[in-house]
Parts: structure tokens; sequence; C-alpha cells
């Protein structure tokens, strides 16, 4: 996965956002992925056409957090919804 | 002869008397209900019930032959039962995982919940079997406030502000539950398709008619150090909603997850936590009059 690389949310997922969360579901498979404050935020980021490093650059300016652990967090949460495919990275 | 019932806003014929739902006058049905013979079983049936599908219609097979037959048009529903049963036997399936499919053809949105009328506005309660939702409606009802529904409640989706449909009046109680309500469970008669289960039958205190959610209240576990009423807020609220939601064997669809979805960002939603103790349930009945009320105060102020 790279800086450079885009999101997109597979046809027949959805997403409901509930307060500062998301829950998402996978209409085929019937599964549903809970997203928590930051979790949202990230999926709000890459699915609205940012990059997974602008991503990442817009969240360090709103979080108090070291670029190396946000890096991190954001590439296994992507990596973890890919391997869901909930979303495809391209 | 022929028998018409009020059953979560539709108008119902049925060949025989179907238990617990409200009388009314004969008149146009939109759904008819009759006495048929099997089709034969697709499958052997496992858990619950098996449902499946043809061209015309949905299937349900029973693990003990009762067979519905639900036309797609959810206008029509065929019952069938082993002739050593009676009509009120098989008609305990039709009226809430049989119904359930009927009103979600039809568009609703059906929740494993009951619903009582508190102070002019529906408080539904959600959770799985077991988890005290009769046993709350009908502590409500014994405190005078009327019941709307029970295991199964429609919603009515008006964009943001949401409503249910008042469905049947027996509310089905474990004998411990019965026993604890009215000194003895032998008070209450028995359901026809239930060992244990028996049933309280709320038609002096029903609510008729459809009546906008002002709360929604998923009961928990119980617990030790409870009961007491806690925030469900942001994806919580939605998950116990989708848990609740009565989608037998079938996918849940993107309008249902959209309508779920507004329903737990506009109605207030709560967690009930009973005790362990069954004996502390009247505690948790005040808890969740004080909820209600401290709710409705909050939105008026």
């Amino acid at each position: 996965m790279k800086r450079e690389d885009r999101i997109a949310v597979r046809d027949g997922v959805m997403f409901n956002r509930v307060g500062e969360e998301i829950v998402l579901l996978d209409l085929d498979s019937g599964t549903y992925f809970g997203l928590d404050p930051v979790g949202a935020r990230v999926w709000e980021l890459v699915t609205g056409n940012a990059t997974i490093g602008e991503a990442i650059d817009a969240m360090l300016e709103e979080y108090d957090v070291e670029r190396e652990t946000l890096e991190r967090d954001v590439l296994q949460l992507v990596g973890e919804l890919e391997a869901k495919q909930l979303i495809s990275v391209a | 002869m022929v028998f018409f019932h009020s059953l979560y806003g539709l108008a119902v014929e049925s060949e025989f008397p179907l238990p617990g739902a409200p009388p009314i006058a004969p008149s146009s049905p939109d759904l008819i209900v009759r006495a048929a013979r099997a089709r034969p079983v697709q499958s052997p049936v496992t858990g619950l019930f098996n449902l499946t599908q043809d061209d015309d219609a949905y299937v349900f097979d029973f693990p003990d032959g009762v067979q519905a037959v639900v036309a797609r048009d959810a206008n029509r529903i065929d019952l069938s039962w082993p002739s050593h049963f009676t009509s009120d036997y098989a008609a305990t399936y039709l009226m809430n995982v049989v119904l359930s499919l009927v009103l979600r053809l039809r568009g609703h949105a059906t929740l494993h919940a009951s619903a009582v009328l508190i102070d002019d506005a529906a408080v539904v309660f959600l959770g799985v079997s077991g988890a005290g939702k009769s046993t709350i409606t009908a502590m409500l009802a014994l405190r005078g406030f009327a019941a709307i529904a029970e295991d199964v409640t429609a919603i009515i989706d008006r964009g943001t502000t949401f409503g249910v449909v008042s469905g049947h009046t027996h509310i089905r109680l474990w004998p411990d539950v019965a026993t604890l309500l009215f000194g003895s469970a032998e008070t209450l008669p028995l359901i026809a398709n239930e060992e244990w289960k028996r049933y309280f039958d709320v038609s002096d205190r029903f609510a008729h008619g459809t009546f906008d959610i002002a709360a929604i209240y998923s009961i928990d576990d119980r617990k030790q150090g409870a009961p007491r009423v806690e925030a469900l807020e942001g994806s919580e609220a939605l998950l116990d909603l989708i848990a609740a939601s009565y989608k037998p064997d079938l996918e849940m669809s993107a309008a249902e997850f959209d309508l779920l979805g507004r329903i737990a960002r506009n109605v207030p939603t709560r967690l009930a936590v009973p005790n362990v103790d069954l004996a502390t349930a009247p505690a948790m009945i005040d808890a969740i009059l004080d909820d209600v009320r401290a709710g409705r105060m909050s939105q008026t102020t």
C-alpha cells in the first residue's frame, strides 16, 4: 500500500454514521463492521477522495499523535477493511 | 365462517380465530389467512424453522409439521398443521415470525421488540429472546400503561420521526415471571403450543393505532449491581437495532439498513440493565419510567 493509493468502497457495502461512529454493512455477506470515532474519520477521508497519504496528513493536523503511530494505525485499518473486502485499494 | 382482526394496521380475514388479535367489524381485508393443505416439505427442518422460496410464495416449515405459505405480494397466508394440533396452536407461529415476514414484504421494518404507551408516546423495548421485553411490558401494563405490541414491533418510517403500529394483546411470560407478577403461574392460561409459557391478555389495557416513538430501550444481559439505565450512543445503538431486526433468514436490505441508521440517529436509545435477581424487576421499571420522563423533560426545556 502506498501514500498515493486511493480507496474505493466496494459495491454492496453501505455505511451509516451514528454520532461520531460508523457502522459498515456488507450486503452480500450480511456482516457488519463498526468504526470508532478515529476509524470513522479515516473512513470519511479515504472514501472522500483523499489519498491515504493525504488522509494521514489531514489527521496529523487534527489529532495529537506521532506520525509513525498514525501511519501504522491508518495502514492497519485500511488493510483490515481491504481484507474484509469492504474496500478496494488502487 | 370467517373472523376479522386488526393486526399491525392490517385488516385480516381468517378462516379461524387468531388468538390475541383484536377483533374488528367485517371489512375489505389487506391479508387473508386460510387453512390449507400442506405443500411437500423441501428439506428436513433444522432449527426453529426452514424458510424456502418459490416463484409465488415464501414457505415456512416448522419442526412439528406446521407450515405457513406466504404469498409474495403478502396478501395471503395459507396455514396447515397436523391433525392432532388445533388452529390456535398453528396460529401462534403466524403471530410472530410469519407475520414479521408479511410486514417486511409490505415495506415495514420489524423489530424483535415490544412497545408500550407511556405518556402518549411509544417506548420500545429491544432484546433477544429471554432478555425481559415481555416482563417489562407486562409490568408496565399492570401499572396502567397500555401495551402496543409484543414480540414483533412494526416501524412506520416518516423520515426523521418514526411510529409503531399496534399488534396483538397476548404477552407471553415464563412461569417465574408469571409467578412474580400474579402470585402463581397457573393464574394465566398456557399458550397453545408451549409447554411452559403462559400469556397475559392485555386487551383491557391495549393501545390501538399508530404512535410516535419517544425512546428505545435495549435490554442488556442481567448484571449484579443493576438495575440501571445507561446511555447507548453511536454505533452501539445501531448495532443493537440491527441485532433486533426481525429478518427471518433473509438478508437485511439497503433500505432497512438506512432506516435503522436514521432511527439510531434520531430516536433516543438507551441501555436498560436488569439485575440477575428477578425480584428487582419493579426497580427496573421505576428506573425506566424515571428515564423516559427525564428524557421528555430535556426535550421540552
